[in-house]
């Protein structure tokens, strides 16, 4: 017993620590950029994304403070992992939005169709552990349940269905988690990092189908050595070299 | 931008210090009496005085009796002498001549010439009579020269003579000179004559604060000059003082002890946008000069007109040696002017200043109080003063989020242009709502620098109010991003605590083991349950098997107890193998062990009435006795035996 006591608190105390540390680095970061030493505050948040490298609002600091730096490309990739890892960022978005406007010939996104984008609302990532609470929560009710009925210890009678229906629900809520747990690791989305990035049709090509501008987010489909199939916001699907691509 | 000045000025310039003397204004004609066919020259000379506006005769009158064959030729002339005082003193003349031949015989009067100076005093000369008859009676100059004694003839007409002689040969020179090439040499003697300067009123300046230059044509001489080329002004933003329209009169002015007539030709003002030394190109004009010539230098007038008078210094004086008119193409260019540009201080600079350099007013207004999404509302900024109106920025507009301006119409008027540049500048910002709302549009801030104080001023305008109502084309989220301007601000504070979430819970292993470990439960729980059942059963059946062993082994110490003796003991035993016998046979928990639910269990089981009998019997042989207490040892081997009989006896017919 005094032993579970002293290892919790040891835990507890470790923990306590990373979060004093991070901080301290986060306050730094802070403070430069309110001085408006960007690139003191850039390499903090960078420190800072390491330790924590799921963490929205570093990223969204970091993407904040590149965007003073007049670095749009870098800007859009942060504010994109910030909302990569929370969706419901809405000043990610604001400012994600403006970056992008900032691009000198943008390439405009073709809007997606309706069900695609309910679909994308539903497996956001930020909704990966909800559902994988709810799921793994139903899925325990009812073992518990047949497990007492097995044994005697309670009368009520839970119509087939109905148990039927509870087990269905579990399994289309752990699908629902495991598709948005896996926007969250996935990285098939990157950032051109590189003004005027020669977009071939073929891997290798030396002659440019168009020159993608720096900032624009691509959806990355296939990899080829040192080439990316990628899909552009207007939905082309061309080629482009890695080293000029950033993955979010 | 080459504005050409033209001027046309016969002017009678110079008269420098005249000391106060008496005006002496006098006419003389070189003959008394001439024939109607002779030429006469009549000269009209003023003494002793200055600023001369107009000088000669009327020339309706003069003509009446006279042809005029030349003239007016305009000389002046200048002495210093000293006067009975002991003084330096210097005297000036200017003398009008014209050349003129009768009309008609007869006594004429060739009529008096008016002067008039600047002070506003007039003068008049005397007349002069003169006898015209016909034909010719002058003889050739030269020959009644040459026939003259000089040494017996008065020295002063003689002088005057051969003056007229010289004044012929200078129109005749003058007229072979046209043809001829100008000598350059006497060109340069132009140059303190006539030229042209740049005044500025300041050298050092700061940027943006006024320079006020002026183009001077300095003139001693009458000349008509045309502006060919003006300065070109690179890093100035200028603006062209008026100038009085019509004539241009000229002002005078000393310059190294030299009088000028000074003619302004543009006055600009000049605003330096940049720093550094700025240098103002020269100014070029272009024109002919009329140019007072001194014949000393001629040959003939050496041998003629020197030779006779060479030892005498008075008549080497200026007046005497006299002097031609030429008119000599010039060109004038004004020496380069090198301006000094500072930059504006630092101190003090404020945050929004926009290069205003001068002294302003700003006023502002808003054409509407009240719109709805659908319009616009215009914030009109009224910058008035004097100064580099041109070149203030226009100030930025801090508008709340929900309302949007695009870059502002910007209209300049100069209104004044008499010593500064003064007018104003209006900047119209178009206002876009974006979200119906009440807004305080704030004041906004406009600095100028003071060149007076040499500090910055700042002045603010009046913060406004406005209303926006919906409008029919509202959309509520097309609006929302593009009234963003600027980027959302950092987050601060303390680092919300998904620093340490890291990978979705559904992707650990932990995740699934809330999965795996139920349902193991689960499957343990149902494979214990189905045992448990059919462990059950078999303990019932067991008890059956072993009832009748327990039993025997029961009764064996019960065999042993009665060896001893010992009743009670022996007694309680023999019960106790009697119920517990019949509990595990009938399969009836000792709890609810009685002698109904036994015989009933027995009748169930068709066993017979005597052996029920028998049962009950040993039963109440062995209570009687645990109770009673009163029973020897023939009865206790006779319930032993009664009891073992009961027990086979029961064993044979459950086995039945």
């Amino acid at each position: 017993m005094s032993k579970q006591l002293t290892f919790t608190l040891l835990i507890l105390t470790l923990c306590i620590q990373a979060l004093a540390a991070g901080n301290a680095t986060w306050d730094k970061a802070n403070k430069f950029y309110e001085q408006k030493e960007y690139d003191s505050a850039v390499y903090y948040y960078k420190q800072l994304s390491k330790t924590a490298p799921r963490n929205a609002e570093v990223y969204y600091n970091l993407g904040n403070t590149y965007y003073r730096l007049n670095d749009i490309g870098h800007s859009v990739l942060n504010y994109e992992k910030a909302l990569k890892y929370n969706p419901d960022h809405k000043k990610a978005s604001d400012n994600l939005y403006l970056a992008k406007s900032r691009i000198s010939n943008r390439i405009q996104e073709v809007p997606v169709i309706f069900f695609i984008r309910w679909w994308r609302s539903i497996t956001k990532s930020n909704l990966a552990n909800t559902y994988a609470i709810i799921a793994a929560g139903l899925f325990i009710l009812l073992i518990v349940y047949y497990s007492l009925k097995r044994l005697d210890k309670i009368n009520i009678d839970l119509p087939t269905q109905l148990s039927a229906g509870i087990l269905i629900v579990s399994i289309v809520f752990i699908i629902l988690g495991i598709v948005s747990a896996n926007r969250v690791v996935a990285d098939n989305k990157a950032v051109v990092m590189q003004g005027d990035a020669p977009f071939t049709l073929q891997p290798g090509s030396s002659t440019s189908q168009s020159l993608i501008p720096e900032g624009t987010t691509v959806k990355v489909t296939n990899e080829d050595g040192s080439w990316t199939e990628v899909i552009l916001p207007d939905g082309r699907t061309g080629w482009m070299s890695r080293s000029v691509l950033s993955k979010i | 931008m080459l504005k050409t000045v033209f001027l046309y000025i016969v002017l009678l310039l110079g008269a420098t210090n005249a000391m106060a003397q008496d005006v002496v204004f006098s006419a003389q004609a070189t003959a008394e009496k001439m024939g109607i066919e002779d030429q006469v020259q009549i000269q009209y000379t003023i003494k002793n005085t200055q600023d001369i506006k107009r000088l000669g005769p009327d020339h309706n009158e003069l003509s009446k009796d006279f042809h005029i064959l030349g003239g007016p030729f305009t000389s002046q002339s200048s002495q210093i002498y000293v006067n009975d005082k002991g003084q330096m003193a210097q005297s000036m003349s200017v003398s009008m001549t014209y050349v003129l031949q009768p009309k008609h015989t007869g006594k004429l009067t060739i009529p008096a010439a008016i002067a008039q100076t600047n002070a506003g005093d007039t003068y008049k000369s005397n007349s002069v009579p003169i006898e015209v008859v016909k034909g010719s009676i002058a003889p050739p100059p030269q020959q009644q020269q040459r026939r003259r004694d000089p040494f017996f003839d008065d020295p002063f007409e003689a002088m005057m003579r051969q003056r007229q002689r010289q004044m012929q040969a200078l129109q005749q020179q003058r007229g072979n000179r046209r043809q001829q090439q100008p000598q350059p040499a006497e060109e340069l003697n132009l140059d303190k004559d006539l030229f042209i300067k740049v005044v500025v009123d300041k050298n050092k300046v700061h940027v943006g604060e006024q320079i006020t230059a002026s183009y001077k044509l300095y003139a001693r001489v009458p000349m008509n000059v045309n502006i060919s080329k003006l300065p070109s002004l690179n890093g100035f933003w200028t603006q062209d003082f008026d100038m009085p329209k019509g004539k241009i009169t000229p002002v005078e002015e000393i310059v190294n002890g030299e009088r000028y007539q000074v003619f302004t030709l543009k006055k600009s003002a000049l605003f330096p946008q940049q720093t550094g030394t700025l240098e103002l190109d020269p100014a070029e004009a272009e024109g002919v000069a009329r140019v007072v010539q001194k014949i000393q230098q001629d040959p003939f007038f050496q041998n003629s007109f020197g030779s006779l008078f060479m030892d005498d210094p008075f008549f080497n004086d200026d007046f005497f040696s006299t002097m031609a008119y030429r008119d000599v193409p010039v060109k004038l260019k004004s020496s380069p002017v090198k301006i000094q540009v500072e930059p504006l201080p630092e101190k003090g600079k404020p945050e929004h200043y926009g290069g205003a350099v001068g002294a302003f007013t700003i006023e502002s207004s808003l054409d509407k109080k009240s719109i709805t999404t659908d319009d616009v509302v215009n914030l009109k900024l009224t910058i008035s003063g004097s100064g580099n109106i041109k070149l203030i920025e226009a100030p930025v507009l801090e508008l709340p989020n929900g309302l949007t301006s695009y870059d502002p119409a910007i209209v300049d008027t100069i209104t004044g242009r008499s010593t500064t540049i003064s007018g104003s500048k209006i900047i119209t910002y178009t206002i876009t709502p974006r979200t119906p709302g009440d807004y305080d549009i704030p004041s906004i801030p406009f600095s100028y620098f003071n060149t007076r104080t040499g500090k910055y001023v700042t002045l603010n305008t009046e913060p406004a109010k406005l209303h926006v109502d919906m409008g029919k084309g509202y959309k509520q989220d097309a609006h929302k991003e593009i009234a963003l301007t600027d980027i959302h601000d950092i987050n601060t504070g303390v680092l919300p605590g998904a620093a340490l979430s890291s990978k979705p819970v559904i992707l650990t292993v932990g995740y699934w083991s809330l999965y795996a470990v139920p349902l193991f439960a689960f499957i343990g729980i149902l494979a214990w349950k189905r045992r448990e059942d059919e462990l059950s059963k078999d303990v019932v059946s067991l008890k059956r098997r072993r009832a009748n062993k327990i039993a025997l082994k029961r009764l064996t110490t019960a065999k042993a107890l009665l060896q001893k003796n010992e009743k009670t003991p022996f007694y309680e035993e023999v019960s106790k193998a009697i119920w517990l016998y019949l509990s595990d046979k009938l399969n009836i928990p000792l709890s609810s062990l009685s002698r109904d639910n036994v015989w009933d269990a027995l009748q169930s089981r068709d066993i017979d009435r005597d052996m029920q009998k028998q049962v009950e019997r040993v039963m109440d042989e062995c209570e009687t006795a645990l109770y009673a207490g009163s029973s020897g040892a023939q009865q206790m081997s006779q319930t032993y035996n009664d009891a073992v009989e009961v027990i086979s006896k029961l064993e044979e017919s459950f086995k039945a």
